[in-house]
Formats: C-alpha cells, structure tokens, sequence
C-alpha cells in the first residue's frame, strides 16, 4: 500500500511539473468553457427558450466537443505513463524495486484520474454561475459528473493499456485517440447491422450508456458496464506490462 | 549469497545466456566479464528479477527470483548501464522517491540520504535537475539509487564509465569499501578496475561462462609473456622462436637495428627462456634483453575470449 501512495504521488506530481498536463488542462477548460458559453447564448435565443432542455444534459455528452475532448486528453494524459519508461529505461530501476506490477499499474492509473477529474472541478462555476441566474436541475448536474467520472475511469484505462504495449508517446496518443473514436462510434453501427446484432452494439455503445447520465438517471447497467470494462482493461494492462519481462 | 543453476535465457531462437552456473559467497566481490553481446546484462537483469530465466534457477539470500521475486528485490541494489532517471525531478527528490519505493521512510530515510549523497559525492548537485546532469553524475545518482537501502547484494553494471580519473578513484574505493561487509557483482570493461576490487571473476563468453576463477589462480593458469632483444634478421629470429617446445603466439618486430621477438609458452611449467637464450648465443647473436611479463588479466581475458 506504502509502494502505490509513493508511485501514485510521484506520476501526480510529474503530470503537474510537465508541460503536456497544463497544456491538456488549457485545452479542456478552453473548449469546455467555450462550449457552457455557447450553449448559454443559443438556448437563450428568441426561438430556443421554449425548449425546456437543461444547459447541463446537453454539456454532459449531448455535444460533439465533449466526446472528442475527452478523447484527445484522456490519450494525452496516459500516452507518456508507460510509454516514456520503456522508452527511457526507467522501467529497469523501477521493476528491480520492491514494487509489484499491480502497484504500478494502479498508481499511474489513479495518478491520471485523479488528474483527468481534477480538472473537472473548475467547471462546478459553470453550476454556480448558472444557478444565480436560472434554474438549474441538479440532478442532471450530479448524474452528468458521475456518467463523466465513470468515463473518465475507462478512457484512462484504455489509455494506459495502450501505453503499456508501445515505446512511442506519439503511438500511445494515436492509438489510444482512434480506439476511443471508434468505440465512440459504435452507437451509429446499430443503424447498419441486423437486427439481432442491435441489441449487442447497443449494449457496448459508450454513447448508449451515457445516455441516462445525461438525462440524469443514474442506471445500475452503466455502472455495471463502466466499472466492468475498467477493470478488465487494468487487468489486461497489468498482463501487458508482466509480459514485458517475458520477451 | 547468490546460486545460477544451469541458466539458459533465449530471445527467440538466439541463446543470450546457455546453462551457466556459478555461486558467490557472502562478502564476495565479483567481477562479471566478457565481451560485448556475451551476456553479462542478461544475466544481471535475470539476477534482480528484471527478466526470467527461461530455465534454470537463481537464489538470492536463500529465496528464488522467480517465486519470490520481492523478497529478491529487497535485498538487492542494482544500477543498470546507462543509469535510467526520470529527467524531471531533482537530485535529492529522486533518491527520496527510490528510497520510499524500497521501503524506507522517516528518520530512516532521511539518513540514509545523508549518507549516499555524501557517499556519491552528490551534495553540490542535490538540487539540480537530473536531465541537466553530466555522465559522471547521473553515474554517481545511480550508484547512490543502488546504495539507498543498504542492501546486503549490490549489483552494479559498469559503475565508473564516463567518470573522471577523480572521480573513477573514489567510487572504486567506495566499492571497495563497500565490499567489506556486502556481497558485491560487478560487471565492467575496465579490466584493471576488477583486478584492484575483486577476489573472483566470471568470463562470460557467448552465452557460456568461460572461466571462474580467483585473481591468482587466474593469472596462473594464463600464459606468461617472454620478450627478447637480439641483433638478427626477423626472419631467422622468427624460425628460432617456433623452434621451441610449445611456442605460441609468436610476434616479430626490428626496430633501430634490433629485432624484437616475442612468444607465449603453451607448456604448464615451462620456461623458455634458458633454451632461447641458449640457441641465441649458438647463432652468435648478440643478445640486448630476455624478459617474463606476469600475465595481467587482459591477458586472462583475451586468451580465454579468443578460444
């Protein structure tokens, strides 16, 4: 346990004394900023107010931006993880320590959560400037962060698994950045399959299960799905990096 | 302290390391050597648990590499070629990081800081980023990593390339200090370096361990180097010198009027010398020198790497 607290504040602090976190984290509370801002003025137009959809259930993955920013910095967050040590050596001096493979996988994986969902947390004035001025459906806000938390949690194992097969920062980003696009895009393959294969894709469609959490239900099924595919993908990537030593 | 029963490493189908087996006993200062490619780092990197053995088996302080792997790793230090450091932390926040990781905190910690950074010689650094270090430092920060928790084995993969004549003095007499109480396995180029510190060295070779031996017996068994100086042509010094019984890697040169012969004796016990001497004076040569060179352990080294 001492191990995966030393790992897990070492890969924190790395992610706040490199550049890529600030620039990732720019980059997020740019678009995510620009994105409140524009849904504020447009769902205040003249022809949109008598639409009664909630600012917040189309912030939280009802727009294009949402999904391919939290692809981009979620590959951009875990692309260095293992990537940088297999490419620097330093996965030599840190398997030869006493520190288990699923310390390390663990403390690198939480390290970039923590981070992912930390920069989350300026977006709670996006609620409270809102609230002053309208109405504001919290549950839709408290479902919307716990679906976002959850997908968090996926894309930042599905991030570090890639990291763990390649020696290349630019593969792992590249990569991991085109897997989640094309799980993303699984919800539109339902529309091209058969019938019988519907009900399947739209089970694995991460836009699927995301649904309730943006209407603001929070359904047992997605925790089920986000926290079983998360622990699968960890698992596989724990299995990457043990059979490093076996080639 | 450490037991390699028939190790064999393969990657793919090329044979890095073929069933070799050694022991090195508590207190042991060894020198691992061998040419480049003969398996040296593949066999450190099976020692501290870095890789598996694909057969064979390691002990280290009585447990197994591969069962238990972390009971290994917490008796070992290792500073593998090339030093590996995270470039972006400082000095001193690395060593502290690595020392947590290896289960020290506290007053405990903080101690065993003081001292490998004293050690290392790594004060005036301490604060500095390790991407901004030189050779010789990032050197001395891997030697103070595989100091930290003052393990009982210390593996080190060439620890003084790349530093000053200074500073390669001082590290080899910290190793050898260090060697007073601590099993040591040293592997380096610089022969001279494992003829001061170590008792013992492994000749690696192509996979295989080529010689095991003590720095005595070792120069023993080598061929000793006889040399002489006459007033004659090469090529008649040159027949002279094959003449003799078990003559070997026979060398002929003239320089200034003299020609210089030299020849190795593959006979145990044999010294040629006398009959040169004699067969010199039956030519009529005239005679400038006859001398015996102790074999060195380049000589060990080349000898056995060139079977």
């Amino acid at each position: 346990m001492r191990n995966f607290w030393t790992m897990y504040k070492r890969e924190l602090l790395t992610l706040y004394l490199t550049p890529t976190g600030y620039i990732v984290m720019c980059v997020f509370l740019g678009v995510l900023g620009w994105v409140f801002w524009l849904l504020v003025r447009v769902l205040n137009l003249p022809d949109m107010v008598k639409i009664d959809t909630d600012v917040f259930s189309i912030m939280f993955g009802g727009t294009f931006f949402y999904w391919i920013v939290l692809a981009a910095i979620s590959a951009a967050l875990t692309m260095r993880l293992f990537a940088e040590e297999y490419r620097t050596g330093t996965i030599e001096t840190l398997m030869t320590a006493p520190v288990s493979d699923i310390q390390v996988v663990l403390g690198k994986y939480l390290a970039a959560l923590s981070f992912l969902l930390l920069m989350w947390a300026p977006t709670v004035l996006y609620v409270v400037v809102l609230g002053r001025y309208a109405t504001v459906d919290y549950g839709v806000v408290f479902s919307g962060y716990v679906g976002t938390a959850l997908l968090c949690a996926m894309l930042t194992a599905l991030g570090l698994l890639v990291s763990s097969c390649t020696r290349s920062q630019f593969v792992a980003f590249f990569v991991s950045f085109v897997i989640i696009l094309m799980l993303f895009s699984l919800n539109f393959m339902q529309n091209i399959v058969s019938p019988g294969w519907r009900a399947l894709y739209q089970y694995v469609s991460v836009l699927e299960q995301f649904k309730e959490f943006s209407a603001g239900v929070l359904d047992s099924r997605s925790f089920v799905y986000f926290i079983s595919v998360t622990l699968l993908l960890l698992f596989a990537t724990v299995k990457s990096v043990e059979s490093h030593k076996w080639r | 302290m450490v037991a390699v029963e028939q190790l064999v490493k393969t990657y793919g189908p090329v044979l890095a390391v073929d069933h070799i087996s050694f022991t090195v006993q508590a207190g042991e200062v060894v020198g691992l050597l061998g040419p480049n490619g003969a398996g040296k780092t593949t066999t450190m990197r099976m020692l501290t648990c870095f890789m598996p053995a694909t057969s064979g088996r390691v002990r280290v302080a009585g447990y197994d590499v591969f069962t238990d792997s972390a009971a290994v790793r917490r008796q070992l230090g290792y500073m593998p070629e090339n030093v590996p450091l995270y470039p972006e932390m400082r000095v001193s926040e690395y060593l502290r990081y690595r020392g947590r990781l290896k289960g020290l905190r506290g007053q405990t910690l903080e101690d065993r800081l003081r001292f490998v950074i004293d050690a290392c010689e790594l004060g005036e650094v301490r604060t500095r980023i390790n991407d901004q270090l030189s050779k010789g430092n990032r050197q001395r920060v891997g030697l103070a990593d595989a100091l930290i928790s003052d393990p009982d084995l210390l593996i080190l993969d060439e620890p003084t390339i790349g530093l000053d004549p200074n500073q390669v003095r001082r590290v080899r007499e910290l190793i050898l200090e260090l060697g007073r109480h601590r099993t040591i396995i040293l592997s380096t180029h610089i022969l001279s370096e494992v003829e001061m510190m170590c008792q013992r060295v492994i000749i690696m070779h192509q996979g295989r361990i080529a010689a095991q031996e003590t720095m005595a017996n070792l120069r023993s068994s080598t061929k000793r180097l006889y040399g002489c100086e006459v007033k004659a042509p090469a090529r008649e010094l040159e027949v002279l010198l094959r003449a003799l019984p078990g003559a070997t890697d026979i060398s002929v040169t003239e320089q200034g009027g003299w020609t210089h012969g030299t020849l190795r004796c593959a006979l145990p016990d044999t010294d040629p010398r006398e009959q040169l001497g004699a067969a010199v004076r039956a030519k009529n040569w005239t005679l400038r020198l006859l001398d015996v060179h102790e074999p060195t352990l380049e000589d060990a080294f080349v000898e056995i790497t060139a079977r």
